[in-house]
């Protein structure tokens, strides 16, 4: 690669990452509001628990538990505000997931002064949370060059940075947002590994799984999708690949391993309890999960931010499926099935979280296919994928301010780009406009999520 | 059995060792500072403290507890207070959380919700806060709170004035 042009990517790369750092910091603490997901400071209470009375303090709900504590714990005044009117039911010890990110929010809030659990705000738990969803941008970019070159990772770097749903929900302390880096690594060690066969990235990916695991029990997810890639492999003897899953299934596996004897040290019979309790949650996806799942954004349960992208992630995940690159199955579609499998099993409740991972599988089949619609001639499909998230963007723009001296041209703009791809055949010409597009839907993902102030919040769904 | 795959078992065996200790050694860690650190008044201390970060109420109207705590099963009651004439705050409150059921429990326990002291209503004598159960006159703060009940405390309201407050409502 020449080095002016080494320098530009390079040079790319930083400003989308500070962008989306500037996106993720700006409102962090009060958008989502707080208290509209009390498992954020739940989260955060079992590691400052852990750290202060030896043993994890939360809230649950699994009736696992023997004897909830109902308590007001009034931070951030939720109980004037979006907790609505029950008391938090307090468990302990509280061994609903793995404590990982409860260490991470935990210890963070630990250091900057709090001490009792009223102390842990969003504006302290939240900032460890940055951290992680500026360094997923990163990942997310990482394996998207490793799979389908700079072009596409540059894409999709920058929609999934910029993606208004992935700012909000990046903020939030959920073990998904935790659970994504732990998948995002183990893939590109395992691609590493596959492309380099050094045996050291076979170790680092199985670490990466087992991390994912840590964060919440549905990374069991990554040590699945792992050995499918490991097993699939082509051009291997069955025996050198079963040895590589068993490296990969016991070191991955090790770390849930961890966790039980975690749980065993705060009472076996508990932590039995509340696997047994968790596994007989009730079915709250319902009977059009899939379709809910394809068609609805959620942040929380009941919060809503709707948007374009994930449903052009998805119809991209269907159409790379017909393509025949191992390569793309393996690292793309692959995971976010396999994930799909877990949350369809898990998924007790349909919680808007429980969907970030599949959110950067959306995304690198999404920019794949918008890199390779800017090298070929046929433009009309990579348009109009990005034709109607741009729509849904601009329409929540309007929700925010009026947008009406817009509604003319964008009348005229529709139509106009669609036939000018289907009959225009100018390529440098075309190339050009579709590169203009793709910034403009870029520039309004900006716009929108820069736009999210709590007064902006309450509106949209 | 070739080379690599004695390799690979090695290093297996090497990991399984180094985790078992780590695992040991984790589970005695937890087990000593779970019986070191843990007693029942750091958890109460813990969960109940109200944060020196939080903004505290100027008065007890500032701040409510809003919503009705369904998961109670009916044992709550409402917490009004009339801040002089013109600011009411409505709180409702789930009785069990309450170490002790008595009006004196329930009215510190919304304060310290809220951010402010209760101490004025329990124990001054001078009226200025006048405390009613279902419109009936509180006199001893530790009596039993009846269930559902609506616990009403007036700042700067005669008894004439309380008296017309309740005939219209």
């Amino acid at each position: 690669m020449p080095r002016i042009n080494k320098f530009f990517i390079i040079t790319l790369v930083l400003v989308i990452l500070t962008v989306s750092a500037v996106l993720r910091y700006r409102n962090f603490a009060v958008v989502p509001l707080p208290g509209e997901s009390t498992d954020e400071y739940s989260n955060t209470w079992v590691g400052l628990s852990l750290i202060q009375l030896g043993r994890p303090v939360g809230r649950s709900g699994l009736e696992g538990y023997k004897g909830t504590d109902f308590r007001y714990i009034n931070v951030d005044g939720i109980f004037s505000t979006t907790a609505g009117g029950n008391p938090l039911g307090i468990n302990q010890p509280w061994l609903d997931h793995p404590p990982l990110l409860p260490l991470i929010t935990g210890s963070y809030a630990y250091v900057s002064g709090a001490r009792v659990f009223e102390d842990a705000t969003a504006r302290i738990i939240r900032k460890p949370m940055l951290v992680m969803g500026v360094f997923t941008v990163a990942l997310v970019g990482y394996l998207s060059y490793q799979i389908f070159g700079t072009g596409a990772a540059l894409i999709v770097m920058a929609l999934y940075a910029t993606s208004p749903l992935m700012v909000i929900t990046s903020r939030m302390v959920q073990g998904e947002n935790g659970v994504i880096i732990g998948f995002l690594l183990a893939l590109i060690f395992l691609y590493k590994y596959l492309t380099k066969n050094r045996l050291i990235y076979l170790w680092l990916a199985a670490l990466s799984a087992g991390l994912a695991v840590l964060f919440k029990v549905s990374g069991v997810s990554v040590i699945i999708c792992g050995l499918f890639v490991l097993l699939t492999q082509e051009n291997k003897k069955l025996a050198e690949k079963f040895r590589e899953a068993a490296l990969f299934l016991i070191v991955s596996g090790s770390f849930l391993a961890l966790y039980f004897v975690y749980g065993a040290a705060f009472g076996w019979r508990t932590f039995m309890e509340v696997w047994s309790s968790n596994s007989t949650r009730p079915y709250d996806i319902g009977f059009g999960s899939l379709f809910d799942l394809l068609t609805v954004t959620k942040i929380t349960i009941g919060k809503r931010l709707t948007e374009g992208w994930p449903l052009m992630g998805w119809m991209s995940l269907f159409i790379l499926m017909m393509t025949k690159s191992k390569k793309i199955f393996s690292f793309v579609v692959l995971p976010a099935f396999v994930y799909l499998s877990v949350f369809l099993l898990m998924g007790g409740n349909s919680y808007g979280w429980y969907r970030i991972p599949f959110v950067p599988f959306l995304f690198l089949a999404g920019g794949a296919l918008l890199a390779k619609g800017y090298r070929s001639k046929e433009k009309l499909l990579p348009v109009f994928l990005t034709l109607f998230p741009l729509g849904v963007t601009i329409h929540k723009l309007n929700e925010i301010s009026p947008l009406s001296f817009l509604t003319p041209f964008w009348r005229l703009f529709l139509p106009v780009v669609i036939l000018w791809f289907l009959i225009v055949r100018n390529e440098r010409m075309n190339r050009l406009i579709y590169l203009a597009l793709i910034l403009v839907a870029i520039g309004a993902n900006i716009f929108l999520a820069y736009s999210l102030t709590p007064g902006v919040w309450l509106k949209m769904n | 059995m070739s080379n690599e795959t004695e390799e690979y078992l090695r290093q297996i065996l090497w990991y399984t060792a180094i985790w078992s200790i780590i695992a040991v050694l984790l589970f005695i860690f937890l087990r000593w500072r779970n019986s070191r650190l843990y007693t029942r008044e750091r958890y109460e201390y813990l969960i109940t403290t109200v944060s020196d970060w939080r903004q505290k109420a100027a008065d007890p109207c500032q701040f409510s507890i809003f919503g009705d705590p369904v998961t109670s099963e009916g044992i709550f009651a409402r917490v009004t207070f009339y801040c002089g004439k013109n600011k009411v705050a409505n709180n409702s409150m789930d009785l069990t959380v309450l170490s002790e059921n008595n009006y004196a429990a329930l009215l510190r326990e919304t304060a310290r919700i809220n951010g402010f002291s209760a101490e004025e209503m329990i124990n001054t004598k001078d009226g200025s806060w006048k405390c009613f159960d279902d419109h009936d006159r509180i006199n001893n703060f530790l009596e039993k709170v009846k269930v559902r009940s609506r616990v009403e405390c007036f700042y700067d309201y005669s008894e004439t004035e309380i008296r017309d407050f309740y005939a219209k409502n």
